[in-house]
């Protein structure tokens, strides 16, 4: 009896009043609990399709570098986020399992120290943009969950843009010069640049350097005969600069 | 004859590669500040700026929203050709509207800190830039002292400098 007592305290002490811990602490070290939820059909990012199911509640085995990706995944609203009128909104299990299982994928190169954190709003000002990018924070909105969107694509290139705010300055010139970029003017709201003629991956990337960049480093890491073709130099850029272990699947605990 | 000059070549080769890094390590790249700082927006002419800069490597009509900053962009690229080093765009009536230079890593000018302090003691007001593209915020710093009429765009994580631009300074 005075055992039972002192297994409830050491419960009730480590999870406070978080009834859900319980059951997260008996799925043991490596695994975490899923509560019961209804996904849709959808392709992971192996290629594997799901049908349409309820989910019962289980303890998952944790995807890779789960310790690092899942403190990250906040209910909330990114300090300073300068877009007003986007709404948050809380992550469903469905979302966040499918999240976690995107970001396991990653290569170690994109596991930024300096990023807060992933939070959920419901729209974008720009809809139907799946994912937006500030210094050190990514949102997802509705859209990055369609059935037809890649949630693996969508945070490659969000986690781009987070590397790309903490390149060195001789990487940002190295880039820019490899990426054919000439400036111009600096001194309007928006840069004035020139390209020298070279083709785009994604046709937004003309805005401006860090949006080429995300795209690239999108395409190098999803689709890199595309971006071989488009734009070979940036491909070799991006080679040489992250090495052969820049893949997605690549793994491993890395943190920059 | 060939054959007596042999050691001489072989010296010379070895020399060589310590020459080359001695070349690079002082080697100044072309059009500094310094030089391109002394085009006055608002005052100096097409004439005045090839006699300072010589002539462009590029001269590129600007079109549409770009029309804000005026008609017309020199060039003047790096000693590699692969950058711009400076821009001088002028307005309709061919006098210098805007100054721009953009530094490149091995310029102490590049290093935020310094090249305020170049500019002391002159006050700065620090900004960003608007949120204009769908997916991410700029990651830019804006420093800018209109007095002087002085716009220095700097990375945030790192303080390096990307460009330094002037303009006519705002009467007060």
């Amino acid at each position: 009896m005075q055992k039972t007592l002192l297994v409830f305290a050491s419960i009730f002490l480590l999870c406070g009043s978080n009834a859900k811990c319980e059951i997260t602490h008996q799925c043991g070290v490596g695994k975490h609990y899923v509560k019961s939820h209804f996904r849709k059909a959808y392709t992971r990012s192996d290629g594997v399709h799901f049908k349409a199911t309820t989910v019962k509640e289980h303890c998952a085995d944790n995807p890779k570098n789960y310790d690092f990706w899942n403190p990250k995944l906040k209910n909330g609203r990114p300090d300073g986020w300068a877009r007003k009128t986007e709404k948050s909104k809380h992550w469903s299990t469905e979302e966040r399992e499918k999240t976690l299982e995107a970001l396991s994928k990653m290569p170690p190169a994109l596991m930024s120290a300096k990023l807060r954190e992933i939070d959920r709003m419901i729209r974008s000002q720009d809809f139907p943009n799946p994912a937006s990018s500030d210094n050190g924070d990514i949102v997802l909105y509705d859209t990055a969950f369609e059935k037809d969107k890649s949630l693996t694509q969508i945070l490659s290139h969000e986690l781009a843009h987070q590397y790309y705010k903490n390149l060195s300055g001789k990487d940002f010139e190295s880039y820019r010069k490899a990426a054919d970029w000439f400036n111009i003017s600096n001194l309007g709201t928006k840069p004035v640049y020139r390209t020298a003629g070279r083709m785009f991956v994604a046709k937004d990337g003309v805005n401006s350097i860090e949006e080429d960049f995300a795209n690239n480093i999108e395409y190098f890491l999803n689709q890199p005969k595309e971006l071989k073709k488009s734009t070979p130099k940036v491909y070799d850029w991006i080679s040489n600069h992250f090495g052969d272990k820049f893949k997605l699947g690549a793994g491993g605990a890395h943190v920059r | 004859m060939f054959a007596k000059n042999i050691p001489f070549l072989t010296l010379l080769i070895m020399l060589c590669p310590s020459c080359s890094s001695l070349s690079a390590k002082n080697h100044v790249s072309s059009y500094p500040l310094s030089l391109v700082e002394t085009i006055k927006p608002g005052t100096t002419t097409k004439e005045e700026v090839i006699a300072t800069l010589k002539k462009p490597d590029q001269i590129i009509p600007l079109t549409g929203k770009e029309l804000v900053h005026g008609n017309e962009a020199w060039l003047y690229l790096n000693d590699e050709k692969d950058s711009t080093r400076a821009s001088i765009i002028f307005d309709k009536k061919s006098i210098v509207s805007e100054v721009n230079w953009f530094p490149e890593s091995q310029d102490e000018e590049s290093d935020l800190q310094r090249l305020l302090s170049h500019y002391s003691p002159a006050k700065f007001v620090k900004s960003t830039i608007p949120w204009t593209t769908q997916h991410s915020s700029p990651s830019e710093h804006v420093y800018s002292n209109e007095t002087l009429g002085i716009k220095i765009v700097s990375m945030p994580n790192n303080d390096f400098v990307e460009s330094i631009g002037f303009e006519k300074p705002k009467s007060h």
